[in-house]
This record gives structure tokens, sequence and C-alpha cells, in this order.
């Protein structure tokens, strides 16, 4: 490597009696107080995006189960029952403007009944979480951020003994 | 070496004639042999670096590389004896921007060097960062970065574009 920078700077010093050149990305400056610029470019594309994730787990398909259970409670007494597996993760990235749905809870008893029975917190207001069967307002992009959606049971109603189930599908959308 | 031999054979020469018979009078600059060179890439008029975040990882962290690679050549001489101290420095404070306006800034861009000629290291989105620093009589390196994009902001979308520049100056 030594011979080679020394056969670099041999082949300078032999062209450095001629005037100096200049090209866009490379310059020679003469004299002991010179200074040579070269310029280099930059370009990246970033595409639009949204990820979101609901759950603890990033591979599609593996659920989390919000889990109620009233037996140590007595049905429509008031008292609020908290879920059993919560809270549930989630994760929200867009360099987007994003709008976050929520599908209708299609189920029966209590679950007929979900948007008044299930009680719903968001720990940011940059992953707001929905009404069932509605939409929260659209949050501004770019977003990265985590967090967390809490949900209970009102356990304002009676209803009959049994379990009750269903899968809601939430939707992060960009314009 | 021949501009110390042609100085020593006029000393030599005006020691061997008589006082006052004649006069030498050296005209040309002293200076005339220090000089710097810089090249940043290749087969372009200014060469671009292109990186391409793929859909749906924009933002996660995973460091996108650009292409090409880019070589950079310094090269600097000094007059006749001594050493100098040959520093080359990065202008990297205009950040990227995108059609709308929309600002990258650069210290999200880091290199290496293939050979480790050049330190590796990441620009700080200042007029005056120093690359690269070497003393001697003679500087003659080259060697090809890779830039890499960390990818760890999410940035709306779009195209960015923007230059820094590279200065070259004996001290």
């Amino acid at each position: 490597m030594n011979l080679r920078k020394l056969a670099l700077a041999s082949l300078l010093t032999a062209t450095a009696g001629i005037p100096a050149v200049s090209m866009a990305d490379s310059d020679i400056a003469l004299g002991a107080s010179g200074s040579a610029t070269a310029d280099l470019n930059f370009s990246i594309v970033i595409p639009q995006f949204v990820y979101f994730q609901v759950g603890a787990s990033a591979t599609p398909g593996v659920l989390d189960t919000v889990a109620f259970n009233l037996a140590t409670v007595e049905s429509g007494s008031g008292l609020d029952v908290a879920d059993s597996n919560g809270p549930v993760d989630v994760v929200l990235r867009s360099n987007a403007q994003v709008t976050i749905s929520a599908q209708a809870l299609a189920g029966s008893g209590p679950l007929a009944v979900g948007s008044t029975q299930i009680l719903r917190t968001a720990s940011s207001a940059s992953i707001p979480l929905p009404a069932f069967g509605a939409s929260a307002a659209p949050v501004a992009g770019p977003i990265n951020a985590t967090g967390t959606w809490t949900f209970a049971y009102d356990n304002s109603a009676v209803f009959a003994a049994g379990t009750y189930t269903d899968t809601v599908t939430y939707t992060a959308a960009t314009p | 070496m021949r501009r110390f031999r042609l100085l020593l054979s006029l000393l030599l020469c005006a020691f061997a004639m008589p006082a006052g018979a004649l006069t030498f009078v050296w005209n040309q600059p002293v200076n005339w042999i220090w000089f710097v060179y810089i090249e940043v890439g290749a087969g372009e008029p200014v060469a671009t670096v292109n990186f391409s975040v793929p859909a749906g990882q924009a933002g996660n962290g995973v460091a996108v590389v650009g292409t090409p690679g880019v070589l950079v050549r310094v090269i600097g001489r000094r007059n006749l004896f001594g050493s100098s101290n040959y520093v080359v420095t990065v202008d990297s404070s205009t950040a990227l921007r995108n059609s709308r306006g929309t600002p990258l800034p650069l210290s999200n861009f880091t290199w290496t060097s293939a050979q480790g000629e050049f330190a590796a290291g990441s620009f700080n989105g200042t007029t005056n960062q120093q690359f690269f620093r070497y003393t001697g009589p003679y500087l003659g390196f080259e060697d090809t970065l890779t830039f890499r994009y960390r990818n760890n902001v999410v940035y709306p979308s779009g195209t960015y574009t923007g230059q820094v520049r590279f200065t070259i100056a004996q001290l």
C-alpha cells in the first residue's frame, strides 16, 4: 500500500505544475494555503407506509385475548371487571396520517351491547382506541408510537350465565 | 528531490564564481510544489449515493445500505522539507429535503471504509467536521466508503436529496 501511496503522490507531483483543474467531484489546489473541495450527493426514497400491531406478537394471525371473569363478582353489580390478560400492547408506525377503526362486536349477551359494557382506555393519544363499530379521530404522521389498550367490563347489566366470545378487527388506514 | 538538486547546483555555482561576476535571480515561486487534491466518487460530475427504504421498514432501526460505494482519494505534497498537517473536513450542515421541503438531517447517515484508511463515522450536521487527518511530507490515501442510513426515525414519504462537501487543506 505504501508503494501505491507513493505512486499516487508522485503522479500528482508530476502534474503539479499544470494549472489547477476543477471537476465537480474532484479538485486540486496549489500553494501552501489552498484548499480543494469535492461534493457528494445523497438521495433517499422513503415510501408511504403504515405498520399496525395489536397484541404482543408481531406475527400476523397470532391474536391476544381480552378476558373478563365474573366468577367472583356478582353479575350486574356495577363493579368493573378488569381484563385478566391485559393490557393489550399496541404499536403504530407510519409516515402519513392514520385513522384507526374498529369492527363492531357481533357476539351475543354482553358482547351484543359491547359499546356500553366494555370500557376502553388508550395509554397514548398517538394510538387512539376507537369505540366498537367506529373510527377514532385521525392521527397526524409521522408516528412511531408504542402503547397499551386497556379494557374493562362495566358489569352494569345482568346476563345469562355462559362464555361469550367474539373477535374484533382493528384497522389502521392512511389516505 | 529534483528541486532540491537544482537549488544545490545553483548554490555550488555561486560559490565557484568570482564575487560580483554574476547574479542569479530565481523568480519561480517557491510554493509551486505545495498542493492538495481530493476526489470523491467516480463516473459522474458529482457522484450520488442512493438509498431505498423497503416498504414497511421505514423507521424500524434496521440500517439501509447506500449504493454505490464511494471512492475517496486524497493526495498532497509539501514544499521541500518538513511535514504538513493534511486535514479533510466535511460540511453536512444542509439537510436533505423532499419535494414538500421536509428536512432529513445528514446526521442520519454513517460510513465505513473498505480498508480502514478512513475511520468509520457519521455526519454530525456541522459545517466543519473533521473527516481525516494526516501528518507527513506526502499524502496519498484512497479507500471506498460505504454509507448507511440509520433508519431509526420515521420521516414522511418522498424522495429526499441533498449534498455534502469534502474539503482538504494543509495546515
